[in-house]
């Protein structure tokens, strides 16, 4: 993992000192909230409907057991006992009191975190793949590449103040687990035929109220030069797009209003200018290296690919055989494991844990996966190196703590924002709805029946919960004063990446869980094969039968 | 913001207290209070604005964007008329993680 050095440290610090400074003026009344706003949002410090909402940065997603258990701490110490981690890998911690912020900053700072640039108009913590430097099928570890243009991202003086917020996602492999195509800019890790390093960069994609997917502006990046085509694409960004209209902002609107082959022109010229006036913006490869150092593989074992302990027990344990199917994934190293921890109880708000968890989890990755822990997007943990040994007792601990919900990739596996229960955005509730689907779809064997299947649950049009890209999305809206909510279907985030199509007119919120279950219905009676899955037959179908279904009885 | 209310008699003002951010309700005494029962009605459009204004001043100091609320007397009871209001009022309409694992751990 990386570890801060003098000039991380200082510049976290000192952050901590001046807003501290700044919290003070706010509660004695000499700043006022229109002077202190920007200042608290440049800190993660939101005003949702019921208190301060503190949203803390994960870089790319990755945590040390330390950092973890600080988490902990803060969820108990200063929060209700527990927190929300995010579809940007953070975690949000919704009782906050304001006085208590420069505390919690400096408990961050003591284990190398912070909240800077978790909101405003700035680059936002740059994700990557969760289960990067483990999985399978990956070309090379993201992380040092993410980690890089954190630093060159931080504080950045010149893109402190873009048109609008700005999200950068990479992956390393090339089954996209970060959703790097609805992205501001998204980087695929891939080697030439040389097998040199570089990316495929992508611009322009986002959710939010106009959904679009990026486009490919250059099919191989070398490595070196990532740093200035970013700078690049940030320039053209900061000088073309729109401050005019906050929701037409994005760089997916001037992608869009430009056209791409006019911006990547643009954003050529600007990338030779750079590389004219500046080379020092090359990434060294020394540099590159140095960081690198930081994520080098943790010390694993040579062992047999299977593992006759965990193929034993998963006889003997039908949980156990369920969570091994659902929740691991492929490990690069024969004998580990990537290992899921989902997040998603049965009938449970998706995406929180308890301060116990939390630790419970901090506690598995130290003795278990060489002390690192990740965050997904998807709202759940992971444990990126188990010992396919050590499943069995890993399996044991979570399943004490209520983390051994053998669902990962399910239907129950929604991803939902907080919605109208906490987000001063939300025109609906997101939670409840999740929880109810959740309740519906819970028993295995239905949820084994229906297969993979993505449900992603937003409570406004902003999109946190990624309907847009739910196989199944819903969109929850008010209308004359009641909750709606409007069913997405066909949207998918991952490498054949689609944004889902409005099948109708939406449902009350006493009608949406069955209205779930008419889609589910429709695609089990219309599948050809139960290998054939949603997404699968949906493209083979299109949505006619699903609204039909739907809509049948209204007609 | 929130929206203006259209043309509601009853109407509270509410805002999120400076500190902790909590939701507040302005009193007919010139507090806030976090029981809208105690907040002060007003019932012309005139009114409330003028109120508004006044209770704008507290922003710089212990309040947050303080904001016209529409309600309705039911059985004796000040109750918003829109849910996202209702829900600031009763807060959350799910129940805590921590609250949910101990209910499940009992029964």
């Amino acid at each position: 993992m990386y570890r801060y050095d003098e000039f991380d440290r200082a510049f976290v610090n000192e952050r901590v000192a001046e807003f501290s400074d700044q919290v003070s003026r706010r509660l004695s009344g000499e700043l006022s909230e229109d002077q202190f706003k920007p200042l608290r949002l440049m800190n993660g410090v939101y005003l949702q409907l019921h208190a301060y909402m503190l949203r803390i940065a994960i870089p790319y997603g990755t945590l040390s057991s330390r950092q973890l258990r600080k988490l902990s701490f803060i969820a108990r110490t200063y929060d209700r006992g527990w927190g929300h981690f995010t579809t940007r890998q953070n975690l949000q911690f919704n009782w906050i009191s304001l006085k208590d912020v420069p505390e919690i900053l400096q408990h961050l700072a003591d284990v190398e975190m912070h909240a800077i640039q978790t909101s405003g108009n700035c680059i936002r913590n740059v994700t990557a793949d969760h289960f990067a430097g483990a999985a399978a099928d990956e070309v090379a570890d993201p992380r040092p590449y993410a980690e890089i243009l954190r630093q060159w991202s931080s504080l950045h003086p010149e893109f402190t103040f873009l048109p609008r917020k700005f999200k950068l996602a990479v992956t390393g492999a090339p089954n996209d687990r970060a959703a790097i195509q609805v992205h501001d800019i998204g980087l695929e890790l891939k080697r030439d035929a040389a097998g040199a390093t570089g990316f495929a960069v992508w611009v322009g994609g986002g959710q939010g109220r106009t959904p679009m997917i990026a486009k490919k502006v250059r099919d191989f990046l070398p490595e070196s030069e990532l740093l200035a085509y970013c700078t690049a694409i940030l320039r053209v960004y900061n000088l073309y797009g729109r401050r005019d209209n906050k929701f037409k902002a994005r760089i997916k609107i001037l992608v869009h209003e430009t056209g791409i082959e006019e911006l990547k022109r643009d954003i050529e010229a600007e990338y030779e200018a750079l590389r004219a006036e500046n080379l020092e913006l090359a990434v060294p490869a020394e540099e590159v290296e140095r960081i690198g150092r930081y994520f080098a593989p943790p010390a694993f074992e040579t062992r047999p690919a299977v593992s006759t302990v965990l193929e034993r027990a998963r006889l003997l344990d039908p949980d156990l055989a369920a969570f091994v199917e659902r929740n691991l994934t492929a490990h690069k190293q024969p004998g580990y494991a990537a290992l899921t921890i989902s997040l998603k109880g049965i009938g449970l708000p998706p995406g929180d844990a308890t301060a116990e968890q939390m630790e419970v989890v901090a506690d598995l990755a130290e003795r278990y996966s060489f002390d690192e822990a990740r965050v997904s997007h998807e709202q759940n943990l992971v444990l990126p190196h188990v010992r396919l040994d050590d499943v069995p007792a890993v399996f044991a601990a979570l399943k004490a703590a209520g983390l051994g919900t053998a669902n990962a990739g399910l239907v129950t596996d929604i991803i939902a924002c907080p919605g109208l229960d906490f987000c001063a955005l939300a025109n609906a509730r997101s939670i409840p709805v999740a929880q109810r689907l959740s309740e519906r779809f819970g028993s295995p064997a239905r949820q084994r029946e229906i297969g993979d299947l993505k449900l992603k649950i937003s409570g406004c049009i902003n999109a946190c919960g990624h309907h847009h890209v739910g196989h199944i999305g819903i969109l929850g809206v008010e209308r004359k004063g009641e909750e709606f909510y409007q069913i997405t279907l066909g949207g998918s985030a991952d490498q054949s990446c689609s944004i889902g199509e409005i099948v109708g007119k939406g449902f009350s919120s006493d009608e949406i869980v069955d209205a779930v279950e008419t889609v589910v219905d429709t695609y089990i009676r219309l599948r050809t094969s139960p290998q054939e899955t949603f997404i699968e037959a949906f493209r083979r179908l299109g949505e006619a039968p699903f609204r039909e279904a739907l809509y049948a009885e209204a007609v | 913001m929130m929206k203006k209310p259209r043309s509601a008699t009853q109407l509270v003002i509410s805002a999120n207290d400076a500190g902790d951010g909590r939701t507040v309700y302005r009193t007919a005494d010139s507090r806030w209070t976090r029981d809208i029962a105690e907040a002060r009605i007003e019932t012309s459009q005139a009114g409330a604005e003028a109120l508004l204004a006044i209770c704008t001043a507290d922003s710089a100091v212990r309040v947050v964007d303080p904001y016209l609320v529409e309600v309705v007397i039911q059985d004796g009871h000040v109750r918003p008329v829109r849910y996202r209001e209702l829900i600031r009022v009763e807060g959350p309409t799910v129940d805590p993680l921590t609250d949910l694992l101990s209910s499940r751990d009992a029964a």
